[in-house]
Protein backbone atom coordinates (compact mmCIF):
# COMPACT_ATOMS: atom_id res chain seq x y z
CA UNK A 1 0.00 0.00 0.00
CA UNK A 2 1.61 3.29 -1.00
CA UNK A 3 0.95 6.59 1.25
CA UNK A 4 -1.02 8.18 -1.66
CA UNK A 5 -3.68 5.04 -0.76
CA UNK A 6 -3.55 6.20 2.98
CA UNK A 7 -7.27 8.38 4.26
CA UNK A 8 -6.02 11.56 4.84
CA UNK A 9 -7.29 11.21 8.73
CA UNK A 10 -4.86 7.77 8.89
CA UNK A 11 -1.98 9.68 7.53
CA UNK A 12 -2.70 12.69 9.84
CA UNK A 13 -2.53 10.08 12.77
CA UNK A 14 0.38 8.75 11.61
CA UNK A 15 2.35 12.19 11.55
CA UNK A 16 1.36 12.77 14.77
CA UNK A 17 2.63 9.31 15.90
CA UNK A 18 0.25 6.70 15.60
CA UNK A 19 1.33 3.38 15.66
CA UNK A 20 2.60 1.84 12.25
CA UNK A 21 0.54 -1.09 11.44
CA UNK A 22 1.24 -1.75 7.87
CA UNK A 23 4.75 -1.59 6.40
CA UNK A 24 4.12 1.59 4.55
CA UNK A 25 3.00 2.90 7.50
CA UNK A 26 6.35 1.95 8.89
CA UNK A 27 8.15 3.88 6.25
CA UNK A 28 6.10 6.64 6.09
CA UNK A 29 7.11 6.96 9.94
CA UNK A 30 10.59 6.06 9.43
CA UNK A 31 10.63 8.94 6.63
CA UNK A 32 9.17 11.59 8.55
CA UNK A 33 12.07 10.54 11.75
CA UNK A 34 14.42 10.89 9.30
CA UNK A 35 13.25 14.28 8.22
CA UNK A 36 12.71 15.58 11.94
CA UNK A 37 16.25 14.34 12.73
CA UNK A 38 18.14 16.64 9.81
CA UNK A 39 20.13 19.14 11.32
CA UNK A 40 20.08 22.34 9.50
CA UNK A 41 20.89 25.13 11.31
CA UNK A 42 21.09 28.32 9.98
CA UNK A 43 24.98 30.16 9.73
CA UNK A 44 26.16 32.42 12.59
CA UNK A 45 26.26 35.35 9.91
CA UNK A 46 22.64 34.69 9.16
CA UNK A 47 21.64 34.71 13.11
CA UNK A 48 23.73 37.74 13.80
CA UNK A 49 22.35 39.40 10.91
CA UNK A 50 18.72 38.67 11.86
CA UNK A 51 18.98 39.38 15.31
CA UNK A 52 20.63 43.11 14.75
CA UNK A 53 17.87 43.50 12.30
CA UNK A 54 15.16 43.04 14.45
CA UNK A 55 16.80 45.28 17.39
CA UNK A 56 17.52 47.83 15.04
CA UNK A 57 15.43 50.82 15.84
CA UNK A 58 12.48 51.18 13.50
CA UNK A 59 12.64 53.94 10.79
CA UNK A 60 9.88 55.84 10.58
CA UNK A 61 7.90 55.53 6.97
CA UNK A 62 7.61 59.19 6.45
CA UNK A 63 9.85 61.93 7.16
CA UNK A 64 8.85 64.41 9.81
CA UNK A 65 8.18 67.08 7.02
CA UNK A 66 6.08 65.05 5.44
CA UNK A 67 4.23 64.02 8.77
CA UNK A 68 3.75 67.88 9.66
CA UNK A 69 2.46 68.63 6.16
CA UNK A 70 -0.17 65.93 6.52
CA UNK A 71 -1.27 66.74 9.96
CA UNK A 72 -1.47 70.57 8.56
CA UNK A 73 -3.47 69.32 5.73
CA UNK A 74 -5.82 67.31 7.88
CA UNK A 75 -6.14 69.96 10.33
CA UNK A 76 -7.00 72.70 7.45
CA UNK A 77 -9.40 70.09 6.04
CA UNK A 78 -11.05 69.56 9.71
CA UNK A 79 -11.78 72.97 9.80
CA UNK A 80 -12.94 73.63 6.59
CA UNK A 81 -15.20 70.50 6.66
CA UNK A 82 -16.83 72.04 10.21
CA UNK A 83 -17.26 75.59 8.52
CA UNK A 84 -19.07 73.82 5.98
CA UNK A 85 -21.31 72.17 7.70
CA UNK A 86 -22.01 75.06 9.84
CA UNK A 87 -23.10 77.18 7.06
CA UNK A 88 -24.85 74.82 5.48
CA UNK A 89 -26.69 73.82 9.06
CA UNK A 90 -27.23 77.29 9.38
CA UNK A 91 -29.03 77.85 6.40
CA UNK A 92 -26.31 79.26 4.74
CA UNK A 93 -25.75 82.30 7.46
CA UNK A 94 -24.43 85.58 5.59
CA UNK A 95 -25.14 84.24 2.50
CA UNK A 96 -28.35 82.65 3.44
CA UNK A 97 -29.37 85.95 4.37
CA UNK A 98 -28.64 86.89 1.29
CA UNK A 99 -30.51 83.87 -0.51
CA UNK A 100 -33.35 85.16 1.71
CA UNK A 101 -33.28 88.30 0.09
CA UNK A 102 -33.90 87.01 -3.42
CA UNK A 103 -29.89 86.94 -3.83
CA UNK A 104 -29.49 90.85 -4.36
CA UNK A 105 -28.34 92.00 -0.89
CA UNK A 106 -25.97 94.06 -0.21
CA UNK A 107 -26.92 96.61 1.92
CA UNK A 108 -26.33 95.99 6.11
CA UNK A 109 -28.97 96.92 7.10
CA UNK A 110 -30.38 94.59 5.22
CA UNK A 111 -28.72 91.99 5.69
CA UNK A 112 -28.67 92.35 9.59
CA UNK A 113 -32.41 92.60 9.57
CA UNK A 114 -33.72 90.35 6.51
CA UNK A 115 -35.46 93.11 5.16
CA UNK A 116 -35.45 93.63 1.27
CA UNK A 117 -32.90 95.84 0.19
CA UNK A 118 -35.00 98.30 -1.81
CA UNK A 119 -37.45 99.14 0.87
CA UNK A 120 -34.60 99.20 3.22
CA UNK A 121 -33.30 102.22 0.81
CA UNK A 122 -36.46 103.79 1.99
CA UNK A 123 -36.68 103.07 4.98
CA UNK A 124 -33.36 104.37 6.10
CA UNK A 125 -33.76 107.35 4.60
CA UNK A 126 -35.79 107.83 7.41
CA UNK A 127 -39.97 108.76 7.71
CA UNK A 128 -41.13 112.00 7.41
CA UNK A 129 -44.38 114.06 8.50
CA UNK A 130 -46.41 115.64 6.10
CA UNK A 131 -48.88 118.94 6.72
CA UNK A 132 -50.88 116.38 8.21
CA UNK A 133 -49.42 115.56 11.96
CA UNK A 134 -50.82 112.03 12.05
CA UNK A 135 -49.55 111.32 8.71
CA UNK A 136 -46.31 109.57 8.54
CA UNK A 137 -44.76 109.06 4.95
CA UNK A 138 -42.34 107.66 3.00
CA UNK A 139 -39.35 109.59 1.14
CA UNK A 140 -35.97 110.45 0.75
CA UNK A 141 -37.17 114.13 0.33
CA UNK A 142 -39.46 114.18 3.06
CA UNK A 143 -42.35 114.05 0.50
CA UNK A 144 -45.49 112.08 1.45
CA UNK A 145 -45.82 108.83 -0.66
CA UNK A 146 -48.22 106.08 -1.84
CA UNK A 147 -46.68 103.04 -1.16
CA UNK A 148 -47.27 99.53 -2.55
CA UNK A 149 -45.30 96.54 -2.07
CA UNK A 150 -45.23 93.16 -3.39
CA UNK A 151 -43.77 90.81 -1.62
CA UNK A 152 -42.56 86.64 -2.35
CA UNK A 153 -42.09 83.99 -0.20
CA UNK A 154 -41.21 80.64 -0.07
CA UNK A 155 -42.53 78.13 2.53
CA UNK A 156 -41.53 74.10 2.85
CA UNK A 157 -45.08 72.73 2.46
CA UNK A 158 -48.71 73.43 2.68
CA UNK A 159 -48.71 73.35 6.47
CA UNK A 160 -46.02 75.96 6.84
CA UNK A 161 -48.18 77.96 3.76
CA UNK A 162 -51.37 78.08 6.46
CA UNK A 163 -49.26 78.71 9.10
CA UNK A 164 -47.23 81.66 7.29
CA UNK A 165 -50.67 82.77 5.76
CA UNK A 166 -52.06 83.33 9.46
CA UNK A 167 -49.13 84.66 11.29
CA UNK A 168 -49.02 87.37 8.27
CA UNK A 169 -52.74 88.52 9.63
CA UNK A 170 -51.92 88.17 12.93
CA UNK A 171 -48.85 90.70 12.29
CA UNK A 172 -50.79 92.76 10.26
CA UNK A 173 -53.66 93.13 12.87
CA UNK A 174 -51.02 93.60 15.84
CA UNK A 175 -49.30 96.30 14.26
CA UNK A 176 -52.56 98.37 13.52
CA UNK A 177 -53.37 97.67 9.44
CA UNK A 178 -55.83 95.76 8.07
CA UNK A 179 -56.28 92.68 5.62
CA UNK A 180 -57.40 94.42 2.66
CA UNK A 181 -58.36 90.42 1.36
CA UNK A 182 -56.43 87.06 1.80
CA UNK A 183 -56.21 84.10 -1.14
CA UNK A 184 -54.99 80.79 0.73
CA UNK A 185 -55.00 77.46 -1.87
CA UNK A 186 -53.24 73.88 -0.92
CA UNK A 187 -53.88 70.83 -2.98
CA UNK A 188 -51.81 67.95 -0.96
CA UNK A 189 -48.15 69.59 -0.47
CA UNK A 190 -48.54 72.43 -2.41
CA UNK A 191 -50.30 75.69 -2.17
CA UNK A 192 -50.09 79.26 -2.86
CA UNK A 193 -51.26 81.94 -0.57
CA UNK A 194 -51.89 85.89 -1.53
CA UNK A 195 -52.35 88.30 0.83
CA UNK A 196 -53.09 92.06 0.72
CA UNK A 197 -52.38 93.75 4.18
CA UNK A 198 -52.38 97.48 4.77
CA UNK A 199 -49.68 98.81 7.39
CA UNK A 200 -49.55 101.78 8.84
CA UNK A 201 -46.58 103.81 7.10
CA UNK A 202 -45.32 104.39 10.74
CA UNK A 203 -45.12 100.87 11.23
CA UNK A 204 -43.64 99.23 8.00
CA UNK A 205 -40.20 98.48 9.14
CA UNK A 206 -41.66 96.09 11.60
CA UNK A 207 -43.91 94.56 9.41
CA UNK A 208 -41.04 93.76 6.99
CA UNK A 209 -39.00 92.54 9.52
CA UNK A 210 -41.11 90.35 11.07
CA UNK A 211 -42.95 88.76 7.52
CA UNK A 212 -39.61 87.97 6.36
CA UNK A 213 -39.22 85.59 8.89
CA UNK A 214 -42.10 83.41 7.99
CA UNK A 215 -40.01 81.94 5.06
CA UNK A 216 -37.63 82.56 2.48
CA UNK A 217 -37.75 86.18 0.61
CA UNK A 218 -37.68 84.99 -3.46
CA UNK A 219 -38.36 88.41 -4.81
CA UNK A 220 -39.92 91.23 -4.11
CA UNK A 221 -40.79 95.35 -5.63
CA UNK A 222 -41.72 98.50 -4.75
CA UNK A 223 -43.61 100.70 -6.53
CA UNK A 224 -43.89 104.78 -5.03
CA UNK A 225 -46.39 107.69 -5.85
CA UNK A 226 -45.62 110.77 -4.70
CA UNK A 227 -48.75 112.33 -3.06
CA UNK A 228 -47.16 115.50 -1.83
CA UNK A 229 -47.85 117.70 -4.46
CA UNK A 230 -51.74 117.06 -4.41
CA UNK A 231 -51.77 117.24 -0.32
CA UNK A 232 -50.13 120.87 -0.90
CA UNK A 233 -52.26 121.81 -3.53
CA UNK A 234 -54.99 120.57 -1.69
CA UNK A 235 -53.89 122.52 1.11
CA UNK A 236 -53.73 125.58 -0.66
CA UNK A 237 -57.17 125.43 -2.00
CA UNK A 238 -58.52 124.64 1.65
CA UNK A 239 -56.67 128.01 2.82
CA UNK A 240 -58.22 129.63 -0.12
CA UNK A 241 -61.11 128.76 0.58
CA UNK A 242 -61.22 129.00 4.31
CA UNK A 243 -59.84 132.68 3.50
CA UNK A 244 -63.07 133.43 1.09
CA UNK A 245 -65.32 132.31 3.40
CA UNK A 246 -63.86 134.55 6.07
CA UNK A 247 -64.12 137.91 3.70
CA UNK A 248 -67.73 136.66 2.86
CA UNK A 249 -68.74 136.14 6.42
CA UNK A 250 -67.33 139.39 7.16
CA UNK A 251 -68.98 141.19 4.71
CA UNK A 252 -72.19 139.28 5.63
CA UNK A 253 -71.99 140.80 9.16
CA UNK A 254 -71.22 144.56 7.95
CA UNK A 255 -74.96 145.30 7.39
CA UNK A 256 -73.78 147.43 4.07
CA UNK A 257 -74.83 145.18 1.14
CA UNK A 258 -78.18 145.44 -0.05
CA UNK A 259 -80.82 143.06 -0.22
CA UNK A 260 -79.78 141.33 -4.13
CA UNK A 261 -76.00 141.88 -2.76
CA UNK A 262 -76.32 140.19 0.58
CA UNK A 263 -77.77 137.03 -1.47
CA UNK A 264 -75.25 136.49 -3.89
CA UNK A 265 -72.72 136.82 -1.27
CA UNK A 266 -74.76 134.20 0.95
CA UNK A 267 -74.91 132.25 -2.63
CA UNK A 268 -71.04 132.75 -2.77
CA UNK A 269 -70.88 131.93 0.86
CA UNK A 270 -72.37 127.89 0.55
CA UNK A 271 -70.40 127.73 -2.96
CA UNK A 272 -67.42 127.95 -0.94
CA UNK A 273 -68.65 125.99 1.98
CA UNK A 274 -69.06 123.33 -0.64
CA UNK A 275 -65.81 123.35 -2.23
CA UNK A 276 -63.87 123.33 1.23
CA UNK A 277 -65.94 120.23 2.17
CA UNK A 278 -65.05 118.62 -1.44
CA UNK A 279 -61.01 119.77 -0.89
CA UNK A 280 -61.41 118.62 2.38
CA UNK A 281 -62.12 115.04 1.88
CA UNK A 282 -60.08 114.84 -1.31
CA UNK A 283 -57.03 116.40 1.60
CA UNK A 284 -58.52 113.41 3.84
CA UNK A 285 -58.23 110.66 1.07
CA UNK A 286 -54.70 111.06 0.13
CA UNK A 287 -53.85 111.32 3.98
CA UNK A 288 -55.44 108.27 4.01
CA UNK A 289 -53.59 106.97 0.99
CA UNK A 290 -50.22 108.09 2.16
CA UNK A 291 -50.59 107.18 5.84
CA UNK A 292 -51.07 103.28 5.08
CA UNK A 293 -48.76 100.99 2.82
CA UNK A 294 -50.21 98.41 0.90
CA UNK A 295 -48.37 95.48 0.79
CA UNK A 296 -48.74 92.15 -1.33
CA UNK A 297 -47.74 89.21 0.40
CA UNK A 298 -47.25 86.02 -1.96
CA UNK A 299 -46.34 82.83 -0.35
CA UNK A 300 -45.82 79.73 -2.26
CA UNK A 301 -44.14 76.44 -1.96
CA UNK A 302 -41.58 75.18 -3.90
CA UNK A 303 -42.59 72.59 -6.85
CA UNK A 304 -42.91 68.80 -6.18
CA UNK A 305 -42.31 69.85 -2.26
CA UNK A 306 -42.43 66.81 -0.38
CA UNK A 307 -44.34 66.67 2.98
CA UNK A 308 -42.21 66.88 6.09
CA UNK A 309 -44.01 65.57 9.03
CA UNK A 310 -44.18 68.41 11.92
CA UNK A 311 -44.99 65.91 14.70
CA UNK A 312 -42.77 65.76 17.65
CA UNK A 313 -41.45 63.09 20.08
CA UNK A 314 -41.10 59.91 18.99
CA UNK A 315 -43.17 59.60 16.02
CA UNK A 316 -41.40 63.27 14.53
CA UNK A 317 -37.99 61.47 14.90
CA UNK A 318 -39.45 58.28 13.37
CA UNK A 319 -40.82 59.92 10.30
CA UNK A 320 -37.39 61.80 10.39
CA UNK A 321 -35.39 58.34 10.43
CA UNK A 322 -37.37 57.02 7.46
CA UNK A 323 -36.92 59.99 5.29
CA UNK A 324 -33.54 59.95 6.18
CA UNK A 325 -33.15 55.69 5.17
CA UNK A 326 -35.39 56.62 1.75
CA UNK A 327 -33.11 59.03 0.96
CA UNK A 328 -29.95 56.77 1.90
CA UNK A 329 -31.62 53.94 -0.12
CA UNK A 330 -32.17 55.87 -3.03
CA UNK A 331 -28.39 57.36 -3.02
CA UNK A 332 -27.32 53.39 -2.37
CA UNK A 333 -29.77 52.14 -5.16
CA UNK A 334 -28.73 54.74 -7.63
CA UNK A 335 -24.71 53.68 -7.22
CA UNK A 336 -25.57 50.53 -7.26
CA UNK A 337 -26.94 50.92 -10.73
CA UNK A 338 -23.81 52.72 -11.70
CA UNK A 339 -21.38 50.87 -10.35
CA UNK A 340 -22.13 47.59 -10.55
CA UNK A 341 -21.60 46.60 -13.72
CA UNK A 342 -17.77 48.50 -13.02
CA UNK A 343 -18.04 46.31 -9.64
CA UNK A 344 -18.30 42.95 -12.12
CA UNK A 345 -15.98 43.61 -13.98
CA UNK A 346 -13.63 44.41 -11.28
CA UNK A 347 -14.43 41.00 -10.00
CA UNK A 348 -13.92 39.39 -12.92
CA UNK A 349 -10.56 40.88 -13.34
CA UNK A 350 -9.63 40.14 -9.85
CA UNK A 351 -10.62 36.42 -9.77
CA UNK A 352 -8.98 36.10 -13.35
CA UNK A 353 -5.48 37.82 -11.97
CA UNK A 354 -5.83 35.76 -9.31
CA UNK A 355 -6.14 32.38 -11.03
CA UNK A 356 -2.98 33.84 -13.04
CA UNK A 357 -1.31 33.95 -10.03
CA UNK A 358 -1.86 30.88 -8.82
CA UNK A 359 -1.25 29.52 -11.96
CA UNK A 360 2.46 31.16 -12.21
CA UNK A 361 3.16 29.45 -8.27
CA UNK A 362 1.96 26.19 -9.42
CA UNK A 363 4.21 26.17 -12.63
CA UNK A 364 6.83 27.65 -10.60
CA UNK A 365 6.88 25.79 -7.47
CA UNK A 366 6.44 22.00 -9.95
CA UNK A 367 9.60 22.43 -11.44
CA UNK A 368 12.28 20.85 -9.46
CA UNK A 369 15.15 22.90 -8.63
CA UNK A 370 17.91 21.22 -6.77
CA UNK A 371 20.36 23.35 -6.34
CA UNK A 372 19.40 26.60 -8.40
CA UNK A 373 21.70 29.23 -8.20
CA UNK A 374 21.82 31.71 -5.52
CA UNK A 375 22.28 35.22 -6.59
CA UNK A 376 25.73 35.24 -4.13
CA UNK A 377 26.90 32.49 -6.02
CA UNK A 378 26.23 33.53 -9.78
CA UNK B 1 -19.34 34.26 32.51
CA UNK B 2 -16.41 31.99 31.99
CA UNK B 3 -18.11 30.68 28.77
CA UNK B 4 -19.26 33.97 27.43
CA UNK B 5 -15.91 35.46 28.08
CA UNK B 6 -14.46 32.07 26.01
CA UNK B 7 -16.95 32.08 23.65
CA UNK B 8 -16.21 36.02 22.57
CA UNK B 9 -13.68 36.63 20.15
CA UNK B 10 -10.76 38.82 21.77
CA UNK B 11 -10.81 42.19 21.22
CA UNK B 12 -6.72 42.32 20.81
CA UNK B 13 -4.00 39.99 20.82
CA UNK B 14 -0.98 40.11 22.63
CA UNK B 15 1.91 40.76 19.92
CA UNK B 16 5.96 40.02 21.23
CA UNK B 17 8.52 42.08 20.69
CA UNK B 18 9.95 40.85 17.25
CA UNK B 19 13.50 40.61 18.56
CA UNK B 20 12.00 37.44 20.66
CA UNK B 21 9.85 36.19 17.13
CA UNK B 22 12.74 36.57 15.33
CA UNK B 23 15.15 34.27 18.04
CA UNK B 24 12.64 31.77 18.01
CA UNK B 25 11.65 30.90 14.46
CA UNK B 26 14.61 31.57 12.51
CA UNK B 27 15.48 27.58 12.58
CA UNK B 28 12.09 27.11 11.63
CA UNK B 29 12.27 29.80 8.41
CA UNK B 30 15.59 28.37 7.40
CA UNK B 31 14.83 24.93 7.44
CA UNK B 32 11.70 25.52 5.63
CA UNK B 33 13.70 27.61 3.31
CA UNK B 34 15.74 25.21 2.43
CA UNK B 35 13.91 22.56 1.68
CA UNK B 36 11.60 24.40 -0.64
CA UNK B 37 14.70 25.78 -2.73
CA UNK B 38 16.85 22.73 -1.98
CA UNK B 39 19.71 24.95 -1.86
CA UNK B 40 20.88 25.96 1.81
CA UNK B 41 23.18 29.17 0.52
CA UNK B 42 19.89 30.29 -1.45
CA UNK B 43 17.88 29.59 1.67
CA UNK B 44 19.98 31.80 3.92
CA UNK B 45 19.97 34.80 1.61
CA UNK B 46 16.04 34.02 1.45
CA UNK B 47 15.79 33.97 5.46
CA UNK B 48 17.39 37.42 5.46
CA UNK B 49 15.44 39.03 3.64
CA UNK B 50 12.03 37.35 5.04
CA UNK B 51 12.86 38.57 8.15
CA UNK B 52 14.01 42.12 7.32
CA UNK B 53 10.46 42.14 5.05
CA UNK B 54 8.74 40.91 8.30
CA UNK B 55 10.53 43.25 10.69
CA UNK B 56 9.21 46.05 8.41
CA UNK B 57 5.66 44.70 8.13
CA UNK B 58 5.67 43.35 12.01
CA UNK B 59 2.77 46.20 12.89
CA UNK B 60 0.26 44.62 10.47
CA UNK B 61 0.89 40.95 11.88
CA UNK B 62 -2.45 39.81 13.47
CA UNK B 63 -1.82 37.15 16.17
CA UNK B 64 -5.77 36.42 16.19
CA UNK B 65 -5.36 35.47 12.14
CA UNK B 66 -2.48 32.63 12.40
CA UNK B 67 0.43 32.07 14.92
CA UNK B 68 3.80 33.71 14.69
CA UNK B 69 5.49 30.92 12.69
CA UNK B 70 2.69 30.39 10.09
CA UNK B 71 2.96 34.45 9.15
CA UNK B 72 6.69 34.19 9.00
CA UNK B 73 6.30 30.94 6.27
CA UNK B 74 3.95 32.92 4.18
CA UNK B 75 6.35 35.82 3.81
CA UNK B 76 9.68 33.42 3.34
CA UNK B 77 7.30 31.80 0.65
CA UNK B 78 6.38 34.78 -0.66
CA UNK B 79 9.94 36.15 -1.36
CA UNK B 80 11.36 32.80 -2.35
CA UNK B 81 8.35 32.79 -5.26
CA UNK B 82 9.48 36.54 -6.25
CA UNK B 83 12.99 34.46 -6.34
CA UNK B 84 11.53 32.02 -8.54
CA UNK B 85 10.50 34.46 -10.85
CA UNK B 86 13.44 36.56 -11.43
CA UNK B 87 15.37 33.37 -11.60
CA UNK B 88 12.63 32.32 -14.53
CA UNK B 89 13.34 35.51 -16.14
CA UNK B 90 16.41 35.14 -16.01
CA UNK B 91 16.58 31.57 -17.16
CA UNK B 92 14.80 32.50 -19.77
CA UNK B 93 16.76 35.51 -21.19
CA UNK B 94 20.15 33.52 -20.82
CA UNK B 95 19.02 30.00 -21.99
CA UNK B 96 19.81 31.33 -26.14
CA UNK B 97 23.41 32.07 -25.87
CA UNK B 98 24.24 29.80 -22.56
CA UNK B 99 23.23 26.96 -20.25
CA UNK B 100 23.21 27.22 -16.89
CA UNK B 101 26.09 25.88 -15.06
CA UNK B 102 25.88 22.20 -13.32
CA UNK B 103 24.18 22.64 -9.91
CA UNK B 104 26.53 22.10 -6.97
CA UNK B 105 25.67 18.64 -5.51
CA UNK B 106 25.24 19.74 -1.63
CA UNK B 107 23.47 18.10 0.76
CA UNK B 108 20.01 19.64 1.83
CA UNK B 109 20.38 19.16 5.58
CA UNK B 110 22.66 17.18 7.58
CA UNK B 111 21.96 13.80 8.87
CA UNK B 112 19.75 13.11 6.13
CA UNK B 113 20.93 9.54 3.78
CA UNK B 114 21.73 9.36 0.56
CA UNK B 115 18.74 8.24 -1.04
CA UNK B 116 16.53 10.31 0.68
CA UNK B 117 18.85 13.68 0.16
CA UNK B 118 18.08 12.56 -3.67
CA UNK B 119 14.63 11.85 -3.22
CA UNK B 120 14.19 15.52 -2.17
CA UNK B 121 15.57 16.99 -4.70
CA UNK B 122 13.95 14.57 -7.17
CA UNK B 123 10.71 16.46 -6.22
CA UNK B 124 9.04 19.46 -6.93
CA UNK B 125 9.40 22.34 -4.52
CA UNK B 126 5.74 22.49 -4.50
CA UNK B 127 6.15 18.97 -3.15
CA UNK B 128 9.42 19.77 -0.36
CA UNK B 129 7.56 22.73 0.73
CA UNK B 130 4.56 20.85 1.59
CA UNK B 131 6.57 17.73 3.49
CA UNK B 132 8.31 20.52 5.14
CA UNK B 133 5.80 22.13 6.75
CA UNK B 134 4.25 19.02 7.58
CA UNK B 135 6.30 16.47 8.97
CA UNK B 136 9.85 18.61 9.29
CA UNK B 137 8.06 21.77 10.68
CA UNK B 138 5.03 19.95 12.13
CA UNK B 139 2.56 22.62 11.24
CA UNK B 140 -1.18 21.35 11.49
CA UNK B 141 -3.32 20.56 8.37
CA UNK B 142 -4.68 23.39 8.77
CA UNK B 143 -1.21 26.13 9.30
CA UNK B 144 0.60 24.31 6.18
CA UNK B 145 -3.16 24.94 4.48
CA UNK B 146 -2.91 28.45 5.19
CA UNK B 147 0.91 28.86 4.15
CA UNK B 148 0.28 27.12 0.55
CA UNK B 149 -3.13 29.17 0.40
CA UNK B 150 -5.08 26.01 -0.31
CA UNK B 151 -7.57 24.39 1.19
CA UNK B 152 -6.52 21.44 3.76
CA UNK B 153 -8.09 18.78 1.61
CA UNK B 154 -5.99 19.87 -0.91
CA UNK B 155 -2.84 20.24 1.28
CA UNK B 156 -3.74 16.41 2.64
CA UNK B 157 -3.90 14.77 -1.01
CA UNK B 158 -0.26 17.23 -2.18
CA UNK B 159 1.28 15.89 1.06
CA UNK B 160 0.32 12.11 0.37
CA UNK B 161 1.19 12.44 -3.45
CA UNK B 162 4.89 13.63 -1.73
CA UNK B 163 5.39 10.83 0.54
CA UNK B 164 4.37 8.88 -2.06
CA UNK B 165 6.72 10.06 -4.76
CA UNK B 166 9.41 10.01 -2.21
CA UNK B 167 9.10 6.59 -1.09
CA UNK B 168 9.25 5.56 -4.73
CA UNK B 169 12.34 7.63 -5.21
CA UNK B 170 14.17 6.11 -2.06
CA UNK B 171 13.37 2.72 -3.53
CA UNK B 172 14.40 3.39 -6.90
CA UNK B 173 17.86 4.64 -5.38
CA UNK B 174 18.67 2.15 -2.85
CA UNK B 175 17.67 -0.62 -5.89
CA UNK B 176 20.52 0.88 -7.87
Amino acid sequence: MQSSDLMPGRLEELIGGALAETESEARIQGLARELRSSSLPPSAALRSKVESLATAPRRPRFGRHVRLVVVVAAVGAFVAAVATVDTTSNGGGIAGNTVRAGGRATGESFTSRGVPPAISKDLSAGRVRSSDPSLQVFGPSGRAQDVDMWITLRVKDADQLSESSQEAMKITRELGGVVGSSNVATEGTRGKAELRLKIPTGRVDDALFRLSDLGTVTGQRVATVDLQAPLDRALARVEHLQSAIRIAKARLASGLLSSQAELQVRIRLEHLRSQLRAVTRTRAALAREASMAELTLTLGTPTGAVPETSEGGITGAAHKAVDVLRGAGSVVVFLGLVLSPLLVILLVVWIALRARGRRIERELLDESRPGAASPQRR
Amino acid sequence: MNALAQAWPRRAAVRRPFAEVARDHLDDVYRYLVFLTADPLLAEDLAAETFEKAFRSWKRFDPRRGGERTWLCQVARSRALDHFRSEARRRKRETQIATDPLPTVEPIAEGLSTELDLALRALTAAEREVVVLRIVLELSAAEAARVLGIGRSACSMRLARALQKLEERMESYAVV
